[in-house]
């Protein structure tokens, strides 16, 4: 029996091992003819199979996600996008893919794609930051630390300071990203 | 950075963390509704909180089973025979090697030379009538006619050659002697049989020794002695088995 759209959401939800390799062995050709074709070589083509797949695993979970193309036609857009951001991003300019008008525009993969191209800005300043700062904003965000535990981790002379250089920090990553054009681009006005 | 900027971010980050309640969260949600400059730093600092959040157990699990396909995917690839892609060359020099060989089977196994050929379809030891000229011989010469006309050539030679030292112009017993020899693939010396029989006075011996010493030419591939002989039996009207076409087998040579 042919699968619907939601079989698909569902064996990526609980990672159904049957599910995630059909996706693979109807998609994954099509995304590496894709790259290929567009400057790209096998390996391009598995980075934007996965980071697609983790993209969709994320945006699924959302409680107001409502499928509005067919599972395919959303995932083969989301990678196409990926790989057209990639090549920009390399080239510096806006790019056309061949084969562009094979793929939809679809509101949910524009919503993806938009909240993917935030993170990627966001992550790139985030690394252009000094490692102290990098190393704080991990403790704080990703440890969840307390400035306290915080200032002895990192030998600062008490809680304030880290409050001082947290904020600093955070400043500094606000500002390198307020600063890049894309933000502009990117932001939720 | 100034202390209304500080104190901004710490509000935001307090509402982030659940930290605000009561008037404190009614009061930020109310101005989140009507300033978008705030909302746009709100969801600012939130994303900035994903940046730096280790994946969930979700997507690990995902990463780890795409890792698992495309392990096994390669390894499938690399197990399936590749298929190599012969040149047209190479496919055209390998259909010759092969025609070439099935000409060497034909001319070597299935197509005889033409002196074995017309051997095989005119050569036929015929039995031979010995007629014994004494009471004494009779005996040897009834074992020898017995396995001559058996096929046993190699005692009919051992007989005929005993039998002709004390009978030497027996031309039956050199007939057979000659036959013996051709049959035991002894050409060059059934050559010379023939030859001396063929150089006898008697008709009968002639005849057919002329024969036979064609078969002979023509079993050692002398095919213009063995012509010349068949002609002379042509000119002669001498022997040659009645159920042979001499005539075509000359043309043939």
């Amino acid at each position: 029996m042919a699968k619907q759209d939601n079989d698909y959401i569902k064996g990526l939800l609980t990672n159904d091992r049957k599910v995630i390799q059909e996706i693979y062995d109807k998609t994954y050709p099509g995304i590496v003819s894709l790259v290929k074709k567009n400057s790209g070589v096998e390996d391009d083509a598995w980075d934007m199979f996965q980071e697609g797949l983790i993209l969709i695993l994320k945006k699924v979970r959302e409680p107001n996600f409502n499928l509005s193309s067919s599972f395919f036609s959303f995932f083969y857009g989301i990678c196409y996008n990926l790989w057209r951001n990639e090549l920009q991003k390399k080239r510096r300019t806006e790019v056309t893919l061949v084969d562009d008008n094979k793929y939809i525009v679809d509101d949910n993969i524009e919503d993806t794609m938009h909240k993917a191209s935030q993170l990627s800005l966001y992550k790139e300043k985030f690394l252009g930051l000094g490692a102290r700062c990098q190393e704080l904003l991990k403790l704080h965000l990703e440890k969840r630390l307390k400035l306290k535990e915080i200032a002895k981790t990192m030998g600062y002379a008490n809680e304030n300071v880290v409050k001082q250089q947290k904020h600093k920090c955070q400043q500094q990553l606000i500002l390198k990203i307020k600063a890049d054009m894309r933000y502009k681009e990117l932001r939720n006005d | 950075m100034t202390d209304k900027d500080l104190q901004l971010y710490e509000r935001i980050q307090q509402y982030l963390e659940g930290q605000l309640q009561g008037k404190e969260l009614i009061d930020f949600e109310n101005q989140l509704k009507t300033d978008k400059a705030l909302t746009t730093e709100v969801i600012l600092h939130r994303n900035l909180r994903e940046i730096v959040e280790p994946e969930d157990k979700q997507v690990t699990q995902l990463r780890n089973t795409l890792q698992e396909i495309r392990h096994q995917s390669q390894k499938k690839k690399e197990d399936k025979p590749t298929v190599k892609i012969i040149p047209f060359r190479r496919i055209i020099m390998s259909v010759a090697a092969i025609l070439l060989l099935g000409v060497i089977i034909f001319f070597v196994f299935i197509n005889k030379p033409l002196n074995e050929r017309l051997f095989a379809d005119n050569f036929e030891t015929e039995p031979i009538s010995f007629i014994s000229k004494s009471a004494t011989s009779r005996n040897q010469i009834a074992h020898l006619q017995q396995v001559f006309n058996n096929g046993q050539y190699e005692q009919s030679l051992a007989l005929a050659t005993q039998y002709l030292k004390d009978n030497p112009s027996d031309y039956n017993v050199q007939l057979s002697k000659g036959l013996s020899q051709l049959n035991l693939k002894q050409y060059e010396v059934a050559t010379q049989t023939f030859q001396t029989l063929d150089k006898s006075d008697r008709r009968e011996a002639i005849d057919k020794s002329k024969w036979y010493l064609a078969m002979t030419y023509l079993k050692l591939n002398e095919l213009t002695k063995c012509k010349a002989t068949l002609q002379a039996i042509l000119d002669e009207g001498g022997y040659y088995p009645k159920d042979k076409n001499l005539l075509e087998l000359i043309e043939q040579l």
